[in-house]
């Protein structure tokens, strides 16, 4: 019997102990590799302004297509790539005018033993192991190495050597389990890691920009207020978290 | 240790998974009665979409969830008037989603419990003047209680480790829709494995308890027999 109670009691102890944020705030629907980057944000704002703001996170092109498929209620959408701003803009959800480039992020090649370094992208050649690559039809990360590989005349000469994986998250942690000898990786990834790891930054002229864009939802309630959060983001403070987290501010779109 | 953001993930997570069994219920209950005890032209579609789920990648079931609550369709706008409220994306849709999703495993274990209870019992009382609801609470539930609370710890352990349909039609909310799966799913993207291996170990020991407690009432009752 007493079990039973203790049993009972604590059930309603589970149901009624977690509160809710209020679900009138507004609800950003938002890339999950910008998690970290943006709940510190989003701590801050809500400390300085004692106004709140909710966060889904996902793949961004999930995201966008459970908006313009299935009205999921975003209020806005922080994403990353354009692919998935050209899905809403496509079904008229945003609109060009309000987008605007959160941050950018650069593409680099890592490796982790000190034999491995180069000075320059396309002494890559020359070198010997494995290259850890994302997927390009996975990965947007995947996408952008393979331009790079393809622009800078590299890719044919090393096709034998380049390992497929899934994400960008994937590729680092082959060079750190040792597996592979050279990864391609985000700036934001290294920026953030607490191994020793030799990089060299790919010419940006080799791939499209990695822009990471935010638009309020044109039909929602809660306009002002997700124009209101997207100028903290602007504002000093906003973007020193972003540069704590390894993204560029303020590079060309 | 569990910090305090990872504590209300498990909070969240043994809140929608308790209020999920708590709606399977009654609902699987009743379902499994019919299932074993009647028989209509219609019962084969039962049948099939009280199991559906189970055999659908969850995926499918949150998209066809998150159309019926969703503004898009009829359903979605009488529960918006109802709720003055979109259902999507709020931390009953993670309750619904969990209780779906699990809803057809508990179904089973409750059919295959109430198959277990001998016939002539209920005959004998139907013999003794007995009707439908009183045999079925005198004599089947009783005799099946521990093939049913099998079936829902069986749902909770379901209802917990729910993914697929919970992304989809509840989203991934800190705070408010993030369960214990959708967090080691963002901690594995963003790469902190600290977090993401705390959480994994409180998945594995939640699904151990759920499963010895399953196993243990299964084995008791086939001891019985």
């Amino acid at each position: 019997m007493k079990l039973k109670l203790i049993f009972i009691s604590s059930l309603f102890f589970i149901i009624f102990a977690c509160s809710n944020k209020d679900t009138d705030s507004p609800l950003i629907f938002a890339a999950a590799s910008m998690y970290d980057v943006l709940t510190e944000i989003q701590k801050n704002y809500e400390d300085e302004y004692n106004r709140s703001i909710r966060f889904n996170f996902g793949g961004s092109n999930a995201l966008a297509i459970q908006i313009k498929s299935y009205n999921a209620p975003a209020d806005g959408v922080i994403f990353a790539g354009d692919e998935s701003m050209r899905i809403l803009l496509d079904h008229a959800v945003i609109m060009q005018k309000d987008i605007s480039v959160v941050a950018n992020n650069l593409l680099a090649l890592a490796w982790v033993d000190n034999q491995n370094s180069l000075q320059v992208f396309g002494d890559l050649v020359s070198t010997k192991g494995k290259i850890a690559i994302a997927d390009k039809d996975l990965s947007p990360a995947g996408l952008y190495a393979h331009q790079a590989l393809e622009t800078s005349g590299v890719f044919d000469k090393v096709i034998d050597r380049l390992v497929y994986l899934s994400d960008v998250r994937a590729t680092l942690n082959t060079l750190y389990s040792g597996n592979t000898d050279y990864a391609f990786v985000y700036l934001s990834d290294l920026k953030n890691s607490n191994k020793k790891i030799g990089y060299i930054l790919i010419n940006q002229d080799y791939y499209d920009p990695i822009n990471y864009n935010m638009a309020p939802v044109s039909s929602s309630n809660h306009f002002k207020d997700i124009n209101m959060f997207f100028d903290y983001i602007y504002s000093k403070s906003g973007h020193e978290v972003f540069e704590n987290y390894g993204f560029i501010i303020g590079a060309k779109k | 240790m569990i910090s305090s953001s990872e504590l209300q993930i498990i909070l969240i997570s043994l809140r929608a998974s308790f209020l999920a069994i708590l709606i399977i219920l009654p609902l699987g209950v009743f379902v499994a009665w019919i299932i074993t005890k009647t028989d209509f032209k219609g019962k084969f579609f039962l049948e099939l979409i009280s199991s559906l789920p189970l055999a659908l990648p969850p995926v499918v079931t949150g998209y066809f969830l998150l159309w019926i609550l969703g503004s898009g369709s009829i359903t979605g706008r009488y529960i918006e008037i109802i709720f003055s409220d979109n259902l999507a994306f709020t931390w009953i849709s993670t309750i619904l989603a969990a209780a779906v999703v699990s809803f057809p495993l508990s179904v089973r274990a409750f059919t295959v419990a109430f198959q277990s209870v001998d016939p002539n019992l209920e005959q004998c009382a139907r013999g003794l003047g007995a009707n439908n609801i009183k045999i079925f609470f005198t004599i089947t539930l009783p005799l099946s209680l521990k093939g049913v609370f099998a079936g829902l710890i069986l749902g909770f352990a379901r209802a917990f480790s729910e993914f697929g349909a919970t992304i989809i039609v509840a989203g991934n909310i800190p705070g408010e829709t993030s369960t214990v799966p959708l967090s080691i799913y963002s901690n594995i993207i963003i790469g902190d494995s600290e977090s993401a291996t705390r959480l994994i170990l409180v998945s594995i020991f939640i699904a151990t308890i759920t499963l010895v407690v399953h196993n243990r009432l299964i084995h008791i009752g086939t001891k019985q027999k």
